[in-house]
């Protein structure tokens, strides 16, 4: 018995030894908090974390998916506790990326973006401002990276090449063309530019690109550029909204307004409506990102996209804008940021993300995108070519609201009164540069 | 008699027992985020960064806010169209059905009801699509009956927007309030009814001295319900999907939104909810009064 008693509490030892080994172990989880819910990201998430398990096969990855807001909050939350991801939304400039930079929640991307090549492989330089802040945080725009995006967004001119067809008309190679061909356009009854200014950034797109073609043009491309990336991303305080280049692009826009160029009721129409009035096939050109292209690909006639013109026949391609996917980073309370970095490079620019972003028509961040098996004649081809081309210059605009936190307001408002015709484009300017000049001044006296 | 007191004990305790979860649950969702929302709105917080005490601040540069005082005005026109014009048309029409002697009143009561059960949010898109230009319903039916004219950019112009937003809140509260008066009428005393008509009392009348005076707990309610949905969710859920706040639009709720999660003042946006969360609760507090004091008299 006593023999026995020996036997049993030596099989007692060796099974609590072994329960404490494999509790011990530790337990290698992944966990990533994005906003890639749409179906044309979804699959390169997949794909990405596919990747990283078959490298790590002793790793697991928890993701969890939520829209930008509903993650935002979360984030807020759960970094000011000091837990949460290991991989987590950064979203650019002041709605996240400044705060979290100057609350030390992030980690530099720095020495990751040199590891694996991005700022080489992926985007042009102009783009890459936007994932940048100085180590303390004040600085939008210069100094470290801290988020990278999976694809990219640029906002060009959608046309319908059968109803330019049909009635005779070529492509526009400046804005004044394109309002020659507007004005045939509507001559003939048809309707030359669906917009929907209802939803604020639909806006923000008309006027910036006419903006940013009118300063190109006034202040030369290069020049054009370096002056948005102040005002837009570094919000210098030396520079100002009263160019005449600003004032130059909003009268022009109500010229357009006088002329019947918008669809009739664009005050009452949101950006989705201006799309459907666009698909329906009488009206000419519409003014978008990339992101309606999977959509207005399934229309009933040819569309094409190309990149919104100089100022005059033959001049430099203005800055266009566009931007890249909300980004992603890296907490600093992740106890394995390498890993998080090498999840993030499979996400963003591993060969099979490339693969499946063609396929799935979105523009890709690594540049330049590859052509080869891309059916020429199709819009998406056509998205490329422009996206490509719009890296290789290297002129990337902007999204005015992002000047400063209270410009969507100050500038949809003003945008809404300048299209109904109730104010002049000098007293846009002026609000514009009242709110900007607030920001400034709030931000010095920090 | 020895088992009598620990019985009566455990009869004391169980009301408590039921009451808990309840008690629990108000404290966790309902007073703790208040009380937590009020010290937010006592700091300047970006959301990440450290909390700076800033005291009243943020108090009193929320009275010198122009958007909130637009905001608030935007509210104040909200609850003529969500909680007034309801009151006022749910008060006729309920009368009209239960007192009227009408066929197919059951079918009237559910007709009007059926806003209730939509999704505010869902409202929202389904009037866009009616106020819509060119492919709207509303431009369609002018179309048709020749007044081409009367259609405009009914979301699109700060002259109606206002007013066609509100209008969905009518249409959508209206039949809340008919349920809930047309249960208080069949509740009535109906031999005050005959009595009053052998006084020869005539319908405005009875209306005026039975109807009204019986539907005081009705009436307050009708008006605690549709004044917190206007300041609160509601107005949020159905602006959000329908103008996203532009001409002038914007009730205080989605102008909360817009300070804590798109320009990352998230102090100053629970400061704007605290005026928020106290004026709804003067409004409660005055309807629950006004009803409990006419009861008294």
């Amino acid at each position: 018995m006593k023999k026995y008693g020996w036997f049993s509490l030596v099989w007692v030892f060796v099974f609590v030894l072994f329960l404490g080994v494999v509790l011990a172990r530790e337990v290698k989880v992944l966990e990533i908090w994005d906003t890639y819910t749409e179906p044309n990201r979804q699959p390169v998430v997949e794909a990405a974390i596919e990747q990283f398990l078959q490298k790590y096969p002793d790793w697991q990855v928890k993701r969890t998916a939520r829209p930008l807001e509903d993650m935002k909050t979360a984030v807020m939350a759960a970094l000011a506790a000091g837990v949460g991801p290991d991989v987590v939304l950064v979203n650019n400039g002041e709605h996240m990326m400044g705060p979290m930079v100057r609350a030390q929640q992030i980690v530099n991307l720095d020495p990751y973006a040199e590891k694996y090549g991005w700022t080489e492989k992926l985007f042009s330089p102009s783009l890459w401002n936007r994932a940048k802040y100085t180590l303390d945080g004040k600085q939008f725009g210069e100094g470290s990276i801290w988020a990278v995006g999976l694809d990219a967004e640029l906002v060009g001119v959608y046309y319908n090449k059968d109803l330019l067809a049909e009635l005779g008309l070529s492509l526009f190679g400046s804005v004044a063309e394109l309002e020659e061909i507007m004005d045939k356009v509507k001559g003939t009854g048809h309707t030359p530019l669906a917009v929907g200014v209802l939803d604020d950034w639909q806006f923000f797109h008309l006027y910036g690109a006419l903006q940013h073609a009118t300063l190109a043009h006034e202040m030369g491309a290069d020049a054009a550029q370096e002056y948005l990336d102040d005002l837009v991303i570094r919000t210098k305080a030396e520079r100002t909204w009263k160019e005449s280049g600003n004032v130059e692009a909003a009268k022009r826009l109500q010229e357009w307004v006088k002329k019947g160029y918008l669809v009739d009721g664009f005050s009452a129409l949101g950006g989705d409506d201006a799309l459907q009035v666009f698909l329906a096939g009488d009206v000419a050109f519409f003014l978008q990102g990339s992101w309606y292209s999977s959509n207005i690909a399934q229309a009933d006639f040819e569309a094409g996209f190309v990149l919104f013109p100089p100022f005059v026949k033959g001049g430099d391609i203005p800055p266009q804008i566009g931007g890249m996917a909300t980004p992603l980073g890296i907490s600093a309370h992740s106890p394995h940021p390498g890993m998080a970095a090498e999840y993030l490079d499979f996400l963003a620019a591993s060969d099979r993300t490339v693969e499946l972003q063609l396929n799935l028509r979105v523009l890709p961040a690594r540049v330049p995108a590859l052509l080869e098996n891309i059916p020429e004649n199709t819009l998406y081809y056509d998205l490329l070519v422009a996206w490509n081309e719009v890296n290789r210059v290297n002129r990337v605009g902007h999204y005015l609201d992002w000047t400063t936190p209270t410009m969507w307001d100050t500038l949809g408002e003003a945008g809404r009164n300048l299209l109904l015709l109730r104010s002049t484009p000098e007293e846009l300017v002026e609000k514009v540069e009242a709110d900007y000049r607030a920001f400034v001044a709030g931000r010095s006296s920090q | 008699m020895f088992g009598a007191k620990p019985f009566k004990r455990k009869m004391i305790l169980w009301p408590y027992l039921f009451l808990t979860p309840t008690v629990v649950s108000t404290i966790l969702f309902v007073i703790y985020p208040f009380l937590a929302n009020f010290f937010y709105s006592t700091v300047q917080w970006d959301g990440f960064g450290p909390k700076v005490f800033v005291g009243g601040g943020n108090f009193v540069a929320l009275f010198r806010d122009e958007r909130f005082w637009s905001a608030l005005v935007t509210n104040f026109l909200y609850f003529i169209f969500v909680t007034a014009l309801p009151l006022f048309f749910g008060l006729v029409v309920a009368s009209v059905i239960a007192r009227g002697r009408l066929a197919g009143t059951r079918f009237f009561q559910s007709a009007y009801f059926i806003p209730q059960v939509v999704a505010a949010i869902a409202l929202g898109t389904i009037f866009r699509w009616i106020y819509a230009p060119l492919f709207g319903v509303l431009h369609q039916v002018f179309k048709i009956i020749g007044w081409e004219e009367m259609s405009r950019s009914w979301l699109g112009t700060p002259e109606t927007a206002t007013t066609a937003v509100g209008l969905i809140g009518t249409w959508a509260w209206l039949g809340f309030c008919i349920i809930i008066f047309v249960a208080g009428i069949q509740k009535v005393d109906q031999a005050l009814y005959e009595a009053a008509i052998l006084d020869g009392a005539n319908s405005l009348a009875q209306f005026r001295y039975i109807t009204l005076p019986d539907l005081r707990f009705e009436i307050a309610v009708v008006l605690v319900m549709t004044s917190v949905q206007c300041l609160g969710s509601f107005a949020f859920a159905i602006v959000s999907s329908t103008t996203a706040g532009a001409y002038g639009t914007r009730p205080v709720a989605l102008y909360a939104y817009q300070l804590a999660f798109v320009e990352g003042k998230v102090g100053y946006a629970s400061a704007v909810v605290v005026v928020l969360t106290i004026l709804m609760f003067a409004i409660a507090a005055a309807s629950l009064f006004l009803g409990e004091r006419r009861a008294q008299e």
